[in-house]
């Protein structure tokens, strides 16, 4: 009697062991597959250098001759806004015949008969700019106001 | 005398699965024959995705406000588009999904708003998936990407793939010239997954091509 309730137990036990052990398996039952290729990227532009060049004013007669070094924005030239600034007023000028002609990475542009009555008190900056269809997108801010020398 | 009467039991059991056993081998006196089939292989069906060589996968640098790959439908037009041939390699036919995952920055061109990059992804120049700045939800309806979000299950077609079949997926950009001073300089990545399950024993239930789809059990 005693023999048979042993083996009972231990039967019992063997079987508890064995339904603990047994456990969902982590597999899918779908069949599925992933394929990721590189990632796309972009990369927005920037102007080079990133701070508006210095203008370089001088009289040459009755005008005044503006030089600076050029901005690159990207892989494309930046388009300029040049200014004559007279005390809190700017201008825009160098537009239609007189926009600005870029040479060996320098540019230059004419403004016209202001100094008829000798050097005068203007300053002029120049701000690189982004067009697209006449309007300006991306800019820098316009360097300092320079005197004519 | 419980006891004995058990053993008593055991014992006529043990003489009964005996005899059994023994009329097992006992050679049947009727005429027979037997016919082996061929032989029943069960193969596995395979899901697999692979990019064709068609492929361009985009690296775009010095990205302009106004700047749009050519099949934009705004902006220049001027550059080129990301192209992903994949090709549904499995045996056994299935469904397919694309996943989207946009990241970038500092400072990040792509904003999720109309200032920033906008992104349209289709199918074969049919089925659209995300449209600018959106995706289409299980629903139908319209809902932003923000950046670092993942969108999943995007479907392809209402169809299941078949073997060696192919799709085109187009990725047209444009920088809008509305992008702000702030952006420039900035970066921006777009993941694309493709993935495909079975779709033996798997109904498309509702789902819509172009739209995200959460009722197939996709892995």
């Amino acid at each position: 009697m005693g023999c048979v309730k042993r083996a009972l137990i231990m039967v019992s036990v063997a079987m508890s062991l064995l339904v603990s052990d047994v456990k969902p398996a982590k597999v899918s039952m779908l069949f599925a597959a992933t394929g990721t290729p590189s990632t796309t990227s972009f990369v927005g532009a920037t102007f080079s250098p990133n701070v508006a060049p210095t203008v370089r004013a001088i009289r040459q007669g009755a005008n005044v001759e503006l030089t600076w070094t050029e901005v690159s924005l990207g892989q494309v030239t930046s388009n300029y806004l040049v200014w004559r600034v007279d005390g809190s007023r700017w201008t825009q000028i160098c537009l239609g015949a007189d926009v600005p002609v870029l040479v060996s990475a320098t540019v230059t542009c004419r403004d016209r008969r202001v100094a008829q009555g000798g050097v005068p008190t203007f300053r002029y900056a120049v701000e690189p700019v982004h067009l697209v269809s006449g309007a300006v997108t991306w800019s820098l801010a316009p360097g300092v106001p320079q005197p004519v020398a | 005398m419980k006891n004995g009467l058990s053993k008593k039991r055991l014992m006529t059991l043990a003489g009964v699965l005996a005899m059994g056993a023994v009329g097992l081998g006992v050679t049947s006196a009727l005429f027979s024959d037997t016919q082996t089939s061929i032989a029943n292989t069960f193969e596995a069906g395979s899901v697999e995705v692979g990019l064709g060589s068609t492929s361009r996968v985009c690296s775009v640098t010095d990205i302009l406000p106004g700047d749009s790959s050519a099949n934009y439908g705004s902006g220049s037009q001027s550059l080129l588009p990301c192209i992903y041939d994949v090709t549904y390699t499995g045996t056994s036919s299935a469904w397919l999904a694309v996943d989207i995952a946009v990241t970038g920055g500092p400072p990040a061109l792509y904003t999720g708003s109309d200032s920033g990059l906008q992104l349209k992804l289709d199918a074969d120049g049919s089925t659209s998936f995300v449209t600018g700045t959106s995706y289409t939800t299980v629903s139908g309806s319209a809902s932003n990407i923000s950046s670092g979000a993942t969108i999943s299950n995007l479907l392809v077609s209402a169809t299941p793939a078949t073997q060696n079949s192919s799709v085109i997926f187009n990725l047209n950009y444009l920088l809008p010239t509305l992008a702000p001073n702030s952006l420039q300089g900035g970066a921006a990545s777009v993941t694309l997954t493709f993935h495909a399950v079975q779709s033996a024993n798997q109904p498309i239930g509702s789902c819509v091509a172009g739209r995200q789809c959460n009722s197939i059990t996709w892995s």
